[in-house]
């Protein structure tokens, strides 16, 4: 018997490899579960920016209400000062934005 | 109308889509799957393995991706270096090479016609890269060059292991007579 045909062959070759398509069975639902979270906040320059910045103000106004008093008696009404207290809390509470910012870019 | 591979690969990297991921890998996972069941000769798991390092990496590098090629070509090459660096990981380890590719890869699924049968032992008298360039062109429906972008091979080489293989294969199939 003579050795099919250059075209032959190729019919032969495509009918002979062709496969039915594999059927997912959860591989997709599986490839999906595995990826890794990306950029769970997506302007975290924006939040560092304005954490550092909310910091900033906040010890530029703890330093100027402290200034502004002198010595020992000051102290006691520095701590009562609501002004003070609340730049106090705005520089943690800026600090602990910038840092979770910082932290959430960082494992994205 | 379904979207194309390029309007789901644009909507990913805008808006982190995962769903339009899915759907990406959904469209491919049979291709790169087989093609990687044929590179580990059947072992499934190993294949299914690093089917999934290979959707996740390219998850991570869409960026990467040039639209001038087609996406499963860019994906195959992906699944073929994830198999070359696994190979090197598991030098040594003898199991793979004990494997019947075909066999093992499709016994439990798949029944294969006689023609099927016949062309897959007659496969397997071919060297490696005779068999993967003729199963990435008439399976796969591969271009000479999209192969030879796959396997990371110049051409001229895809070219002269496709010709070399169907000369082979003629040889080896001449006395095969589907009517027998």
């Amino acid at each position: 018997m003579s050795p099919p045909d250059d075209t032959e062959l190729e019919a032969l070759l495509r009918e002979g490899l062709k496969r039915p398509p594999l059927r997912d069975g959860g591989f997709t639902a599986q490839v999906l579960g595995a990826l890794p979270r990306r950029r769970p906040f997506r302007h975290y320059r924006l939040l560092v920016g304005l954490g550092w910045a909310g910091a900033a103000s906040g010890l530029s106004v703890a330093l100027w209400a402290g200034c502004s008093g002198s010595g020992e008696a000051s102290a006691a009404s520095l701590i009562s000062n609501a002004w003070l207290g609340f730049a106090l809390v705005a520089t943690l509470m800026s600090c602990l934005g910038a840092w979770y910012a910082i932290d959430s870019a960082s494992r994205a | 109308m379904t979207p194309a591979d390029s309007e789901l690969i644009a909507h990913c990297l805008r808006n982190d889509d995962t769903d339009a991921f899915g759907e990406l890998v959904q469209r491919h996972q049979s291709a790169v799957r087989r093609f990687l069941r044929h590179l580990a000769r059947g072992d499934g798991a190993l294949a299914d393995d690093l089917a999934q390092e290979t959707f996740i990496q390219a998850h991570r590098g869409l960026l990467r991706f040039r639209p001038d090629s087609r996406f499963e070509t860019w994906l195959l090459g992906i699944a073929h270096n994830q198999f070359r660096n696994s190979r090197r990981r598991r030098r040594g380890e003898a199991a793979l090479s004990e494997m019947n590719p075909e066999e093992t890869a499709l016994s439990s699924s798949e029944r294969l016609s006689d023609l099927q049968m016949d062309l897959a032992s007659a496969m397997n008298r071919l060297s490696a890269d005779e068999q993967l360039s003729l199963m990435l062109s008439f399976q796969m429906g591969l271009s000479h060059s999209e192969i030879a972008a796959v396997l990371e091979r110049p051409l001229g080489t895809v070219k002269i292991h496709i010709s070399r293989g169907k000369e082979r294969l003629r040889q080896i199939l001449s006395p095969w007579n589907p009517r027998t």
